[in-house]
């Protein structure tokens, strides 16, 4: 019993229904006529999912999400490792994305707007600026402090650049650079909701906006409450994919 | 006493002082949420809130960046008067607000690229709006009933200075803007596009509204405001050149850059004579053409002779207007 009360997902459970049950209490209140309560919210969600219109709202919000997500991965890890190996790209590419992560994203949307117009490509920039700053500046981190005892250890044993770099440094970073990955994916998902609320109306967006406007509570809290569950079990998913294909020092038996 | 627990007290003490002058500050103070920027368009109201500050009405204005921020901010009794066209969040949701003065109507242009010469020829074609469930679709749905054509994907761009610059970069071919847009898109690319023939009756585009229990208890305060409107309307449908005027007396929008503050007449004389402005303020005769819009158009439910008009407004302070200003 005890070993049962003290199970990590039973604390997991526990917390999920305590926080569930505030926010009933706090709606039934209310602590705002604007503030629905759980079992509403979910009823809506369920509305939602049963007339399609959540499942219609997806597949828009999540194209420009995975196309950011896999350009911001891709070129994010290239980007910095290649500035953790070499000065030069370090100089010429840090500041880019220290400004980027610093940047007040709201701020530029206008600007992107003006560029690239209203249609896809400005949502995946959204998504791209969200999450790329992370992924780049963790992975530079992790290759820049690879311990040097592990690279002179690699150029002891005659070991070629490319050896130390793929069988050392690589795999000595690769819990850094997966962590940037988790951070990254959940500024992307930022990004996506952000792009659809101040560019234009689409997917995820739309349903939180078009709730809003016809004063639909339940409606817009369970749009925001969807978008939230599908991040977490998304990172959740990473997170197992990390620990069963790439990191044999975590792998649970 | 150490010196962390002393800044704590005095900043305890700081606070709270800043919260009794607050709401001493408060008492009395209507506060005005404007969903959107200060800007020519607004000045109008803004002008007749200044006549009504001369009269001793005391307010506060807000502005947001989005109409149901207002809403939502008065659910949560953070503003007491809103504008916006509330028809379907009073009939939607308990919270019992009310319409009392009618701001300005819907005269929109269908503006389209020069490849649709007709709206027959906009039959399956894409088409852009302001926001889902908005006045724009509900023009342009009601259009298309009547001309008999069943429109093809629908996208929305808030905003119609948005929807213009993407009909000039070419991202979008067929829209409804309001009247600046509609000149400004003209005066860019009106070799490009031209602008199809709407709708005759113009229903509301924004409305003055506010819980009905505040109304009733603020009668001085909403008579004021509502007499300066009307006398305000009036003016201004009679002679538009009285904006500009009362903007340079009152000192409005002066960091405005010079070139837009020179558009304010033309801007007011065009308006007046589309029909944007009621110089009787709305009411029953309003009340009643929009209850058979939106409900024509979707966006109520039930028919024109079944929703009630008291259900939506409140008339009592604009007919107390009127009888004192004279009919």
């Amino acid at each position: 019993m005890r070993e049962f009360l003290t199970h990590p997902r039973t604390l997991k459970l526990l917390s999920v229904v305590i926080v569930f049950s505030a926010w009933e209490i706090a709606g039934r209140v209310p602590i705002s006529p604007a503030f629905p309560t759980f079992t509403d919210t979910m009823g809506a969600l369920y509305v939602m999912l049963t007339d399609g219109s959540m499942l219609k709202a997806y597949p828009e919000t999540l194209k420009p999400l995975v196309i950011g997500l896999l350009i911001s991965g891709v070129f994010g890890v290239g980007s910095g490792v290649a500035m953790g190996l070499n000065r030069s790209v370090e100089w010429f590419c840090a500041p880019i994305f220290i400004v980027l992560q610093s940047a007040p994203l709201a701020a530029l949307i206008p600007l992107l707007v003006m560029t690239y117009g209203i249609g896809l490509t400005a949502k995946v920039l959204v998504v791209c600026i969200m999450s790329m700053p992370v992924i780049v500046l963790n992975a530079f981190n992790a290759v820049r402090h690879t311990p040097v005892s592990l690279t002179e250890m690699g150029a002891s044993f005659q070991g070629r650049s490319r050896d130390i770099i793929m069988k050392i440094i690589i795999p000595s970073a690769s819990p850094l650079i997966f962590a940037g990955l988790r951070l990254g994916a959940s500024a992307g998902f930022i990004g996506a909701i952000l792009g659809e609320l101040l560019i234009t109306p689409t997917g995820i967006g739309d349903l939180i906006t078009f709730s809003q406007s016809k004063a639909d509570y339940p409606s817009m809290y369970a749009a925001i409450f969807s978008i939230i569950l599908i991040a977490v079990l998304f990172l959740e998913m990473l997170e197992r994919a990390e620990y069963s294909l790439f990191r044999p020092d975590k792998r649970v038996s | 006493m150490p010196l962390k627990m002393k800044q704590l007290l005095a900043s305890a003490s700081l606070a709270a002082g800043l919260v009794v002058l607050s709401a001493h500050a408060e008492a009395g103070m209507i506060r005005i949420g404007l969903g959107d920027v200060a800007s020519v368009e607004t000045l109008a109201f803004m002008v007749a809130l200044e006549r009504a500050k001369e009269q001793g009405l005391e307010y506060e204005l807000t502005t947001f960046s989005k109409e149901e921020l207002a809403i939502q901010a008065m659910i949560s009794g953070q503003i007491d008067v809103g504008i916006g066209s509330p028809y379907s969040i009073i009939q939607k949701s308990n919270i019992p607000v009310r319409n009392f003065f009618q701001l300005s109507k819907l005269v929109f242009y269908p503006v389209v690229s020069n490849d649709y010469k007709t709206w027959q020829d906009l039959d399956g074609q894409p088409y852009t709006f302001h926001a889902r469930g908005t006045g724009t679709e509900a023009i342009v749905d009601i259009i298309a009933e009547r001309e008999g054509i069943t429109l093809g994907d629908r996208s929305y761009v808030p905003g119609s200075e948005n929807r213009i610059v993407a009909m000039i970069r070419g991202q979008v071919k067929a829209s409804i803007v309001d009247l600046a847009n509609k000149n400004l898109l003209l005066k860019q690319a009106g070799d490009r596009f031209h602008v199809l023939p709407g709708l005759k009756d113009a229903a509301s585009d924004e409305l003055l509204f506010a819980d009905r229990n505040w109304v009733a208890s603020h009668e001085d305060d909403v008579d004021l405001l509502v007499k300066s409107l009307l006398k305000t309307w009036r003016e201004m449908v009679a002679d538009p050149t009285i904006i500009n005027k009362e903007r340079e007396r009152f000192g409005l929008l002066e960091d405005l850059p010079h070139e837009l503050l020179e558009e304010v007449d033309s801007y007011y004389a065009e308006a007046v004579a589309a029909g944007v402005f009621d110089p009787e303020g709305g009411g029953e005769k309003a009340a009643r053409s929009d209850l058979a819009f939106f409900s024509h158009a979707g966006q109520l439910e039930g028919s024109a002779e079944t929703l009630k008009i008291e259900d939506f407004w409140e008339l009592g302070p604009l007919e107390k207007a009127r009888q004192s200003l004279g009919e």
